[in-house]
């Protein structure tokens, strides 16, 4: 199923509102350099607005499309974390798709709307290793706390999508979606 | 989006920032690291780029002194140092994406076949963040009329605010989708390209300088 253009208009502006939560982390962001920190402090966001845009346009695909919008723009300021949005969209779709083949359960949403903000963590840990000589160990520091990191992560995008798909079963109650 | 004097191309942009704050990420440790931010700031200020590198370093200005400061206190004057020069790279690599007219983005990636509607994307987020921010501030002081208060109840607080936000955010993109259907713009089918952005010698000039800079000090790093 292809997403019509009309589709896309309501995921581009929905991006804006989720860029502007998005940002309020930021400044926290960008004095932490433990890898993992930046996707746990984004991940309710990622995970309501995730939810939002595949409720609405329940195709695969309408996440990748936020992820490459939102990574477009994010790629002006900072092109790594422009990169990082897309790939980490693209794959956590992917892997979604591969489990369930589509977006008709709330399950198959809320895999994807979770795995994003986690799979941008290994692209930040390559950049770190190839960019500012950072070993993975150095990045990672105690695993046990990595791995807490990880598990927060996934449970924090896990609430989000729950709010994501409270706020979109009242607007499919409205007859709005 | 600041606007520059004249910005470059924006590919030519592009290529510089992702270079800058890659490359330039792996020399912040060495000594030479000032002479490299310098001529970095020498070629902006040629091609007209000063007020922007200005207020690029300003914005960050805040976060600079606040992590230099950590650095300084956890360990030491040389991390310090290091993370004040991390964050002044990254200010310096955005410099030229930030200066990027969103049109002549979208035209050029036309221009190289880049599907219409992934530029239509872009220029949406570009204008409709006053918009939006707008729109988040009526729904926010209607709130607050109510009574209702994010710490008292959460729960209503989050329902009362996103609610009436995803209606509006419904009802903009039909507007829009409509009135750009009025205007003949479809996913489908050819469409001609109102101007062409293409490369002129200040460019390519600018292009040359910078990559220039940035391989000549990445050797210098590598040969130690």
């Amino acid at each position: 199923m292809k997403i019509t253009f009309r589709e896309i208009v309501f995921l581009a502006i929905l991006t804006v509102v989720y860029l502007l939560f998005a940002a309020i982390p930021v400044p926290l962001i960008m004095s932490v350099r433990r890898l993992g920190i930046q996707s746990l402090l984004e991940a309710v966001q990622y995970g309501i607005f995730a939810t939002l845009a595949a409720r609405r346009v329940r195709k695969y695909g309408s996440i990748s499309i936020m992820g490459l919008i939102s990574g477009l723009f994010l790629s002006f300021m900072v092109p790594v974390m422009g990169f990082n949005q897309i790939i980490g969209a693209l794959s956590a779709e992917i892997i979604s798709f591969l489990f369930f083949g589509s977006y008709q359960r709330k399950s198959a949403i809320s895999l994807s709307a979770c795995l994003w903000p986690v799979l941008t963590i290994p692209i930040s840990g390559i950049f770190n290793m190839v960019f500012q000589d950072r070993s993975l160990s150095q990045q990672i520091g105690n695993p046990l706390i990595f791995i807490g990191i990880i598990i927060g992560t996934l449970f924090l995008a896990y609430l989000g999508s729950k709010l994501g798909h409270k706020i979109s079963d009242e607007l499919e109650r409205a007859g709005k979606i | 989006m600041i606007k520059a004097e004249k910005p470059v191309h924006p590919f030519i942009s592009l290529i510089v920032s992702v270079l800058l704050s890659s490359l330039g990420l792996t020399l912040v440790k060495e000594r030479f690291f000032p002479i490299f931010l310098s001529s970095v700031g020498i070629v902006y200020l040629l091609f007209g780029y000063g007020k922007v590198m200005v207020r690029s370093i300003a914005f960050l200005f805040p976060l600079i002194l606040i992590n230099g400061l950590i650095a300084y206190f956890s360990s030491g004057v040389q991390t310090s140092v290091q993370t004040a020069y991390r964050f002044l790279i990254l200010g310096l690599a955005a410099v030229p994406t930030i200066s990027i007219e969103p049109i002549s983005l979208v035209r050029a990636s036309r221009q190289i076949g880049v599907p219409s509607w992934v530029g239509m994307g872009l220029l949406i987020v570009f204008r409709f963040f006053p918009i939006i921010l707008e729109e988040m501030k009526k729904i926010h002081q209607a709130i607050k009329i109510r009574g209702i208060r994010f710490f008292k109840e959460p729960s209503l607080f989050t329902r009362s605010f996103f609610i009436p936000l995803l209606l509006r955010i419904n009802s903009i993109s039909e507007n829009l989708a409509k009135s750009m259907e009025t205007r003949a713009y479809s996913r489908e089918g050819q469409a001609s390209l109102y101007k062409t952005v293409d490369f002129g010698f200040r460019d390519f000039a600018f292009g040359f300088l910078l990559v220039f800079i940035i391989i000549y000090f990445v050797l210098q790093g590598a040969r130690k």
